[in-house]
């Protein structure tokens, strides 16, 4: 009576080293394929500059006096600003995908199905609308949370998700309702004021508004602060896996736990969309192909989706510019054409699950 | 620590009723369970079991009346979960489990309240892990992701999370539905060691009757909401009480060996085809 025998599955011990390197493993993946999509984002254009000489560039050694000066001003006024921006736009992306996967429970949650995308380009749309906001002032992140925030609210109050197994599906059908909405409002008022509409379409479907370090500097604060917060919650999204009420009984103030997250995650979108777009696919397909690689521990899902959200973004965005050259395609079109195949992939395997 | 006769949960008037339902899901129910026994909560379905496991564990607001602690001012649902947790844990009906997790991740979660959102593992919350663990009986696969387990087992891993939580009430909904009968009664013998060795108070809302009557030191039946009637499986399970519960003839006789009742269902026709079996089980 005393202990119970069970019947241990077959199981490979993992030496110390073993589980060192096995857990260090997909850290060292995703930064060493951050770090080649960031080297062959700067290096790669109309104009190819080898490595070597962005090194020289990058850290103004003694031999970078032979390279000219277009050189030198391209990598830093044009490659490297949009190559930082797009890494920080993945980062937010990825990171606010997974977390909103995990507070929804609901693996087709991310920030463009649930609408929220949409609703930071609204709030952006409407910053610009009022006369004597430029487009790099440092209110437009503001409006664009206030646009997402105004969306989740209303996504949320509507669908009431975790009350019953419908809800989950109303989440997204409603965030869809939403986003459209949002979407064609932000661009009737485009329209209506934005001389250069091309321009503003352009950023609607997920193109840079602007060049230059501006982007990457009113956003970085909002993303970085935001990415930080939903990794410190990796413990409170793993618990929220076992369900609202299982999450309440273990000792978790659930609805605080969700608003946090919602908020944070809403903050984290906005920023990016404020000045890259709205890009679909990122939120969703990143943190689910972490998932696949890694688990679904979001301790570990959460950092590593960011990674690999910065990665996927710059090889997206690296696509978009060199395709059609010298004509440049917004980055969303091709994040659509890559992540939508993946999307259906998704939505078999849950038909098949059920 | 409250005083020895102090129930460590207590039931006062407790009622509930779902929004948009007709009638309460829970009537005016009042027990006391104490630390060290184990008390199944019995009935047909939609009688309010898991409804007064909700009530009781806080998740779910009454109507009116009250679930309380021993010692506590305040109602179970009025308190912050950080704090419920510690007084009461509860094994939820075996559903899926998420992938990802490790056994020892998982029985971690339930150690939340200790280290906080953001906390670092102490070694104590790692004492008590292992702990739990060791008293369930699952230190080999304790490394094993929990979505490889089979059905008992994972069912014990939430036992582990419920222990490692260091409440003294133990609430489990239907904890044998998905196990087969050497499961059932291992985990029902480790429930009732968890009662009698640790002072655990332990309420388990149960299907089987004959487990109920082999395991539960009291039995409180539960009918449309309202409580029947709560005690001894010998003066509760009965087939006078019984029968008309579940509109359903039953026939109630002692186990051979052991004495405690052994509830047989069509009972009537075992009467008939002449079978020389004891009419009802003695009442004490």
């Amino acid at each position: 009576m005393r202990s119970i025998p069970i019947t241990p599955h077959p199981r490979i011990s993992l030496s110390a080293r073993g589980v060192f390197f096995s857990r260090a493993l997909p850290y060292g993946l995703s930064l060493l394929l951050l770090a080649a999509a960031l080297v062959a984002s700067v290096a790669i254009g109309a104009v190819a500059i080898p490595p070597g000489q962005i090194w020289s560039i990058l850290w103004r050694t003694p031999d970078a006096a032979g390279i000219p000066a277009s050189l030198t001003s391209i990598v830093w006024d044009l490659r490297l600003p949009r190559t930082i921006f797009i890494m920080l736009l993945g980062m937010a992306l990825a990171s606010s995908g997974a977390a909103f996967q995990g507070i929804f429970r609901n693996p087709l949650a991310d920030p463009y199905l649930l609408g929220i995308g949409s609703g930071a380009s609204l709030g952006v749309a409407i910053a610009i609308t009022i006369p004597g906001f430029a487009p790099a002032s440092p209110v437009i992140p503001v409006f664009a949370f206030l646009g997402a925030l105004w969306i989740v609210l209303m996504v949320y109050g509507w669908a009431r998700p975790g009350r019953d197994s419908a809800s989950s599906t109303r989440l997204i059908l409603a965030g869809v309702a939403a986003g459209a909405f949002a979407q064609s409002l932000a661009a009737f008022l485009f329209y209506r004021t934005v001389e250069q509409t091309q321009r503003a379409i352009s950023w609607l479907m997920g193109g840079l508004l602007l060049g230059g370090w501006d982007p990457v500097r009113l956003s970085l604060p909002y993303i970085l602060i935001g990415i930080l917060v939903m990794f410190a919650m990796g413990r409170v999204l793993n618990l929220l896996q076992f369900g609202e009420e299982q999450a309440e009984q273990t000792g978790l103030n659930v609805q605080r736990a969700r608003w946090i997250l919602i908020i944070t995650a809403s903050m984290t979108t906005a920023a990016g969309v404020a000045f890259g777009g709205v890009i679909g696919f990122i939120g969703l397909a990143v943190p689910h192909l972490a998932r696949l690689l890694w688990g679904g521990d979001y301790r570990r899902l959460l950092p590593l989706s960011t990674l690999l959200g910065a990665s996927i973004l710059l090889l997206a965005d690296l696509l978009a510019r060199t395709l059609l050259a010298p004509q440049q395609l917004p980055v969303g079109i091709v994040t659509a054409l890559l992540g939508a195949p993946f999307f259906f992939y998704l939505l078999r395997r849950n038909g098949a699950a059920r | 620590m409250s005083a020895r006769s102090d129930p460590a949960l207590r039931l006062e008037d407790l009622t509930v009723r779902y929004p948009a339902a007709a009638a309460d899901a829970l009537d005016r129910v009042s027990l006391e369970i104490r630390n060290g026994e184990l008390l199944a909560i019995a009935g047909p379905n939609g009688c309010g079991k898991t409804t007064l496991l909700r009530a009781a564990s806080g998740v779910l607001a009454p109507l009116s009346g009250r679930a309380s602690g021993a010692g506590q001012t305040h109602p179970m649902h009025k308190l912050p979960p950080e704090k419920r947790a510690r007084l009461l844990a509860v094994v939820p009906q075996m559903a899926g489990l998420p992938s990802g997790f490790t056994v020892a991740e998982a029985v971690m979660l339930g150690r939340i309240s200790f280290h906080g959102w953001f906390g670092p593992e102490t070694p104590a919350d790692r004492e008590s892990v292992r702990a739990a663990i060791a008293a369930v009986g699952l230190e080999s696969v304790s490394g094993q992701s929990i979505e490889t387990l089979s059905g008992g087992t994972a069912q014990r891993v939430l036992i582990a999370r419920a222990l490692a939580q260091g409440a003294s009430i133990l609430l489990m909904d239907e904890p044998t539905a998905h196990l087969d009968i050497r499961f059932q009664i291992e985990t029902l013998t480790l429930l009732r060691r968890f009662a009698r060795e640790r002072g655990h108070a332990v309420v388990a809302a149960m299907h089987d009757l004959n487990l109920v009557a082999r395991f539960a030191d009291r039995i409180a039946l539960l009918s449309g909401g309202r409580l029947v009637c709560c005690g001894s499986p010998q003066t509760v399970l009965t087939a006078e009480i019984l029968s008309p519960l579940f509109h359903h003839p039953m026939l109630v006789v002692p186990h051979p060996l052991y004495g405690y009742p052994l509830i047989l269902p069509d009972g009537e026709e075992l009467l008939k085809s002449a079978v020389k079996l004891p009419r009802t089980h003695k009442k004490r």
